[in-house]
């Protein structure tokens, strides 16, 4: 039982939670960029949400199954179809032999997750099958998927699937693409700018520049004065972190950031707003605004507890369909 | 008393950072914190981020960071005496300074108007203390090199081999995988720094003694 890679996408590559305990050699957490996303696909395709999934940019790579699957999409809207019937996002999926997806145009998001019933069969390396793309490590041969890869299913589905049927019930995404500030707390290093500056990164928007990935996005607008000029030893950073580069611009890190820098971290996006982030891309704009840390902890946990109700949910829904 | 400064960082993670100390001083004083959380906290912490001067902690549950904080305030407090170096072992690193692999000694050679051998046995004759693994998995950041041989990064990344060892400022780093690169690059080792089917994937840790050992392009191609 396998996946067959038809037609190459732009990146795309299997993700799950990440490396943890690692940072110290080096290694950092990594994992999908988009957490939400991923375990929405997860729960609806049946999985734990630990299992990996397929982060998808577009353009999305032509993917064949030879054998019936169930499978959900989340997160970006790639318009996926088959035999030119629309796939939607957030709902179950079942596919009858030799059905072949298509991700035909970019409608929103930047980052599309595609999750199977079972999961794909692949070798943890360091306690996970992320794939760190810079040390070519785990998921898939530690790259990218190409044309022609055959990537193998964990479960034999035997379910007898005649044709395309998608579920009555969805999940209604958690509003991530609500246009809202990212919450954010003063960096290390907040002090270093000037009063001017601190006004200003709180007032004005930022634009995503072309130069945004997996390890980072550079951000366009207005530059950011430093009043301390002081060599900084390079220290930890995280996903999240704003680091203001020598040329006055600042750079706002994912997750496949290296674990530390040398550059003065000056804002940290609340994590709770990272999944928010992974569905921007170029030429999109962000504002900031400071959040107090018991209402961030506040929000974090009300997500979560917001992942459980829906996991459950469809446990429930799903163990009374086929 | 150590100065200090604890940072929350966000909602999972804060940043320890020491003040006033020598790098070396700091450093020691980081790896005991980092040591003793990671015993006392194995439970809840999930990510540890050692630097000179600074260590970053993340646990699973942000329920778990005041008792984290109250924890490295009493170690901090009750520590005296630290030792100026870690007794660690050391490791001897074989690197090979020949040009035939190609390196960057003659644009450095001219840009610090010292001669090439200079620059090498300045490089060679180091006792180097690994002070953080990053940028990569598996890449050491190791103080000090002379300031005579200190060299600004290149302005733009170039294609770096692994195994390439770079001078950047006063530290001197070896880079584990093929990458885009700023150090200026001195020599070549032939070991494998970072491999994920060691039981210790990295070969080099945060804190470790580390020395050169100069060989030859024949040791360096029996080596690798």
């Amino acid at each position: 039982m396998f996946m067959k890679i038809q037609r190459a996408g732009l990146l795309d590559s299997f993700q799950d939670a990440g490396r943890i305990g690692l940072a110290e050699l080096g290694v950092g957490q990594g994992g999908w960029m988009d957490s939400l996303s991923a375990a929405l696909a997860n729960i609806l395709a049946g999985n734990d949400r630990e299992e990996a999934v397929l982060e998808m940019h577009f353009p999305a790579a032509q993917l064949s199954f030879q054998a019936p699957v169930s499978i959900a999409l989340s997160g970006a809207d790639f318009d996926a179809a088959i035999d030119g019937v629309a796939l939607p996002l957030n709902r179950r999926i079942n596919l009858p032999a030799g059905s072949e997806i298509v991700f035909r145009k970019k409608i929103n998001g930047q980052r599309c997750y595609l999750a199977i019933e079972g999961g794909w069969d692949l070798p943890p390396v360091l306690n996970s099958v992320s794939t760190l793309l810079k040390s070519g490590l785990g998921g898939w041969q530690g790259r990218a998927l190409k044309k022609h890869d055959k990537v193998p299913l964990k479960f034999k589905n035997t379910l007898l699937i005649e044709q395309v049927k998608v579920s009555p019930f969805f999940v209604a995404p958690y509003m991530w693409y609500r246009a809202a500030p990212f919450h954010v707390f003063p960096g290390p290093e907040w002090d270093w700018l000037s009063a001017e500056t601190q006004k200003q990164i709180m007032e004005t928007a930022y634009t995503i520049t072309p130069s945004n990935d997996r390890m980072g996005y550079r951000l366009a607008g207005a530059p950011l004065e430093m009043v301390c000029n002081k060599e900084m030893k390079s220290s930890g950073v995280l996903p999240g972190t704003l680091q203001r580069l020598p040329n006055g611009q600042p750079l706002v890190l994912t997750a496949d950031a290296q674990t530390t820098g040398g550059y003065p971290r000056v804002l940290q996006i609340a994590a709770v707003d990272l999944s928010r982030l992974a569905q921007l891309g170029t030429g999109d704009s962000l504002w900031f605004s400071f959040i107090e840390m018991d209402k961030a902890v506040q929000l974090m946990e009300s997500q979560q507890q917001w992942l459980q109700q829906t996991e459950v949910g469809m446990r429930f829904q799903i163990s009374g369909y086929s | 008393m150590i100065r200090f400064r604890m940072h929350r960082y966000n909602e999972v993670s804060i940043l320890l950072e020491l003040e006033d100390l020598t790098v070396e001083t700091s450093h020691s004083c980081i790896l005991i914190v980092e040591a003793h959380c990671k015993d006392t906290f194995k439970n809840i912490l999930t990510n540890r981020i050692p630097a000179y001067c600074s260590l970053l902690l993340t646990v699973a549950k942000s329920g778990g960071i005041p008792d984290l904080e109250k924890e490295i305030v009493k170690l901090l407090i009750s520590m005296k005496d630290i030792p100026e170096r870690e007794p660690g072992e050391e490791k001897l690193i074989p690197i090979c300074y020949d040009e035939q692999l190609g390196n960057d000694l003659n644009k450095m050679s001219g840009y610090l108007q010292i001669e090439k051998e200079t620059i090498i046995n300045h490089h060679v004759l180091m006792d180097y203390r690994v002070y953080m693994l990053g940028f990569l998995p598996g890449f050491p950041y190791l103080g000090f090199i002379p300031e005579v041989i200190a060299m600004p990064r290149k302005k733009e990344p170039v294609a770096t081999k692994a195994g390439a060892v770079g001078i950047a400022g006063q530290q001197t780093g070896i880079y584990p995988v093929d990458s885009p690169g700023g150090w200026q690059i001195v020599g070549y080792t032939p070991m494998c720094m970072f491999d994920v089917t060691r039981k210790n994937p990295a070969l080099l840790l945060p804190g470790q003694r580390v020395r050169f050992e100069a060989i030859n392009l024949e040791t360096y191609f029996k080596l690798k």
